[in-house]
């Protein structure tokens, strides 16, 4: 991630990575499509723990070293939503399942093939008006 | 986590996924890249859908929340009984119920585990 980036840039990243992996998706490009939705998700968190960054103060190291993460538990744990997160999973079956699914990526898949099918569930757990998990994001961006 | 905790919370799970008539099929905590705890998990072959079996999964969670603690979805990932390790590990290692047996820095069949325990393997599917 570049330094530097502000909430609101994170924010547009996340909405831009949906966009283009639907585009790539709509497009047969199954593999990149699956690559960049997950960034969705990274940008997303992020703009969760930079509303939580405190001006005028250096964090601590752990927090820096943290917040390169691209583990989505880790970074809802940085940006204090954890508690929130695992109840909202214990109510809602259909929001939990959506997190197992993006809790699959990893920057790594950028050397793997995946087919439609995963790209499609990929981004439907993303975007999904009820229980997609970028709206409980937004909810705390 | 210790290998007596990630054994005991394996076994909550996958008793709740017994109970919940979706027992696994294989079970090994495997260490990521990311040095990350992940539970791989091979269901029942009928389940094949992957959101139904994260939300049921996570209905397992929620059920033994008191014993599991932090435990969320994403410590759980739906693996397929084809995985090169996974198929490898259903021709050595017989292991039906609930156990814990520990590979380290081990290659199967071209994949490298750096670190996992597993919890059950029983039954080699059909080709």
């Amino acid at each position: 991630m570049a330094y530097g980036l502000k909430r609101q840039d994170l924010q547009a990243l996340a909405e831009s990575k949906l966009k283009d992996a639907t585009f790539l998706q709509h497009s047969g490009r199954s593999s990149n499509a699956y690559y960049l939705a997950g960034y969705a998700v990274e940008f997303g968190l992020k703009a969760c723990i930079a509303r939580k960054v405190a001006p005028e103060t250096i964090p601590d190291p752990s927090f820096l070293k943290n917040v390169l993460s691209h583990d989505f538990p880790t970074l809802i744990g940085l940006a204090g939503l954890k508690s929130a997160w695992k109840s909202e999973q214990d109510t809602n079956s259909a929001f939990a399942a959506n997190w197992g699914i993006v809790s699959e990526w990893k920057p790594e898949v950028r050397y793997e093939t995946r087919d439609s099918m995963s790209a499609t569930l990929l981004i439907q757990a993303i975007s999904h008006t009820e229980s997609g998990v970028l709206k409980w994001i937004k909810a705390n961006w | 986590m210790d290998q007596g905790e990630l054994v005991r919370i394996g076994h909550i799970i996958m008793r709740g996924m017994d109970e919940a008539g979706m027992p696994p099929q294989f079970a090994m905590w495997v260490l990521s890249d990311a040095d990350i705890w992940k539970l791989w998990i091979v269901p029942p072959p009928k389940l094949i859908d992957k959101h139904e079996f994260y939300r049921r999964a996570s209905e397992v969670i929620a059920k033994h929340r008191a014993d599991l603690g932090d435990v969320t979805i994403s410590d759980i990932e739906m693996q397929a009984a084809s995985q090169p390790a996974i198929s490898a590990m259903f021709r050595v290692v017989r292991m039906e119920g609930f156990g814990g047996a520990r590979f380290a820095g081990t290659t199967f069949n071209g994949y490298y585990l750096p670190d996992a325990v597993v919890l059950r393997s029983a039954a080699a599917p059909a080709p």
